[in-house]
């Protein structure tokens, strides 16, 4: 599955891929590779789930579209732009168009649900009268009008990762990166949260989700690529969760 | 530029920091407070012992005395010659008459019935001459030992040098002393703001995953540093002047005598220097102190 990709022939085709890793290695102490030679490419609207047991490099995979950290060598391009080549100015315009949800929700405690919405349009400057009328819509989309002014810790788990999910989405950000979105979650909730993202994904967003939890990735039928090792495995356009072995 | 919206999120969450870090922030206006404190104490001392000096320093006169046989007109010419020298603040002519008779005063009944008419002080005319500043004598006294008519000058070497060493001790001190103040209020800043990040950690890293710059980040941490120190200052000054005003017009009205050897300068003259130094003082140091530690403390941060 490794090897490079002729990106002027990608580059060519009708959809241009969103996300292009080319080549790609990571080492975070030499010698020893968290990723080794990743390829892949996702195109615009695709929903992409990323799978792997823990140390297999799918956060690497992240924290790299984030541009939290640089490859070793090859190249990572999203939206057209290779982000190794951002500049430190150029990577904060370049995040916005990127929501993120992690598994720990890292919503601030000291605000309530609609602050903490408002807290991602704030810094990004938005206008406060747009914030006061796009926040209330995200949060009747997320489920959670009625409790825009409870604080995180009088929400339950699937609840916060829903406020967190209003926060990825109200900048309308062409990717959604989620990182381990259910890990937290019991099964219920686990399945509120991929429903929405599957929404949000019909709506146009490209999806890439990180995850552990076999049942949703096989149930879902979407695109599945499997990290083992620091080396991507399998590639299936719509499969189920692979088990690697040792 | 930023938009007003952000100028006023930035502002309010700058005293958001102050109230939520209280004691630190406490600390540093106390310490912002007692440093600009000691410095308008010291700003007092030293701006009044300048004054007191330039007062010291006008009655130190250099005394120019003629050749023998010297016409008025060519005292006259020296006279114009000393008043374009730019170290002169006063000059003023004294014949031998009247040196003479302040003589006179000096010595008894009989002493001067033996001079009977005479004036034994004949070639006594001179002008006395008084300094802008002291420390300019000696090329004041070059100039006039070499003009045509002088027979001698008199000067005061040593009260010159007495004068101008201790405004030169004066000069250091005060520079030492406010850098050594500086110094301590920017640790404590930096301190105040150090432990601000580390409060709000988690809020940095999301604002920097969602794309918030670095102005944005930054400026509710310079705003904090900039209003402790706007604080710090406003405090010390409000206290100094009430202070200033009670001081001075106790010791005016126990300690006043008629020669008015003891003058201060009166409140508004000190203020209008202390006032905008202490507050840029206090400012600077504030936003010097966070634009510093910000830099070092947020590259910690993902």
């Amino acid at each position: 599955m490794n090897g490079s990709y002729e990106l002027s022939s990608d580059l060519e085709e009708m959809e241009a891929p969103v996300i292009l890793f080319d080549g790609v290695s990571k080492e975070y102490v030499k010698g020893i590779r968290a990723i080794d030679n990743i390829s892949f490419k996702i195109r615009k609207g695709e929903f992409v789930f990323i799978v792997g047991s823990s140390g297999s490099g799918k956060s690497t995979l992240i924290k790299m579209m984030m541009r939290e950290i640089k490859p070793s060598s090859g190249r990572v391009y999203v939206a057209g732009k290779e982000l190794s080549r951002l500049r430190k100015w150029q990577i904060s315009k370049y995040r916005r168009s990127i929501g993120v949800v992690f598994q720990d929700f890292r919503l601030l405690h000291d605000r309530n649900v609609f602050d903490n919405v408002a807290f991602a349009q704030r810094v990004i400057e938005t206008p406060t009268k747009k914030i006061r009328r796009q926040t209330p819509r995200m949060l009747s989309i997320v489920g959670l009008a009625e409790k825009h002014k409870s604080f995180p810790k009088e929400l339950s788990g699937g609840e916060q990762q829903r406020v967190a999910l209003a926060r990825a989405l109200v900048n309308n950000p062409s990717i959604l990166l989620a990182d381990e979105p259910t890990g937290n979650l019991d099964p219920k909730n686990s399945w509120e949260i991929m429903r929405l993202l599957e929404e949000v994904n019909r709506r146009g967003t490209t999806v890439v989700v990180v995850t552990h939890n076999r049942e949703i990735v096989d149930v879902m039928q979407k695109r599945v690529i499997t990290m083992k090792n620091g080396v991507m495995i399998s590639d299936n356009e719509k499969g189920g969760y692979i088990h690697a072995k040792n | 530029m930023p938009r007003i919206s952000t100028v006023g999120y930035s502002l309010k969450q700058g005293v958001k920091n102050i109230k939520r870090n209280r004691m630190f922030s406490l600390a540093s206006v106390g310490t912002m407070t007692a440093c600009l404190f000691l410095f308008g104490i010291f700003y007092f001392i030293v701006a009044n012992f300048q004054f007191i000096i330039k007062n010291a320093e006008s009655s130190v006169g250099v005394t120019v005395f003629f050749e023998e046989g010297i016409t008025d007109s060519k005292i006259t010419e020296i006279g114009r010659a000393i008043k374009t020298r730019v170290e002169v603040s006063e000059y003023k002519y004294v014949s031998a008459e009247e040196t003479w008779e302040n003589y006179k005063q000096k010595l008894s009944e009989e002493a001067i019935a033996t001079f009977g008419d005479d004036n034994p002080l004949e070639n006594s005319a001179h002008y006395i001459v008084y300094l802008n500043d002291v420390s300019m004598q000696d090329a004041l006294v070059n100039y006039l030992e070499d003009l045509d008519g002088v027979r001698q000058v008199n000067d005061s070497e040593e009260v010159a040098g007495i004068f101008t060493g201790i405004n030169r001790v004066v000069g250091y001190v005060s520079a030492a002393l406010i850098i050594i103040l500086i110094g301590v209020a920017m640790f404590l800043i930096s301190m105040t703001v150090t432990t601000g990040i580390s409060v709000r950690k988690q809020e940095i890293s999301i604002m920097k995953l969602i794309g918030a710059t670095d102005f944005f980040i930054r400026a509710p941490f310079i705003v904090e540093g900039v209003l402790i120190g706007t604080i710090g200052s406003l405090i010390p000054l409000g206290f100094l002047y009430v202070m200033y005003h009670r001081v001075v017009q106790y010791i005016t009205d126990e300690f006043s005598n008629p020669y008015q050897t003891l003058q201060f300068l009166d409140v508004s003259t000190i203020f209008r220097t202390l006032f905008p130094v202490s507050l840029a003082l206090g400012i600077g140091i504030g936003f010097l102190g966070s634009y510093l530690t910000l830099g070092k403390q947020l590259r910690k941060i993902n």
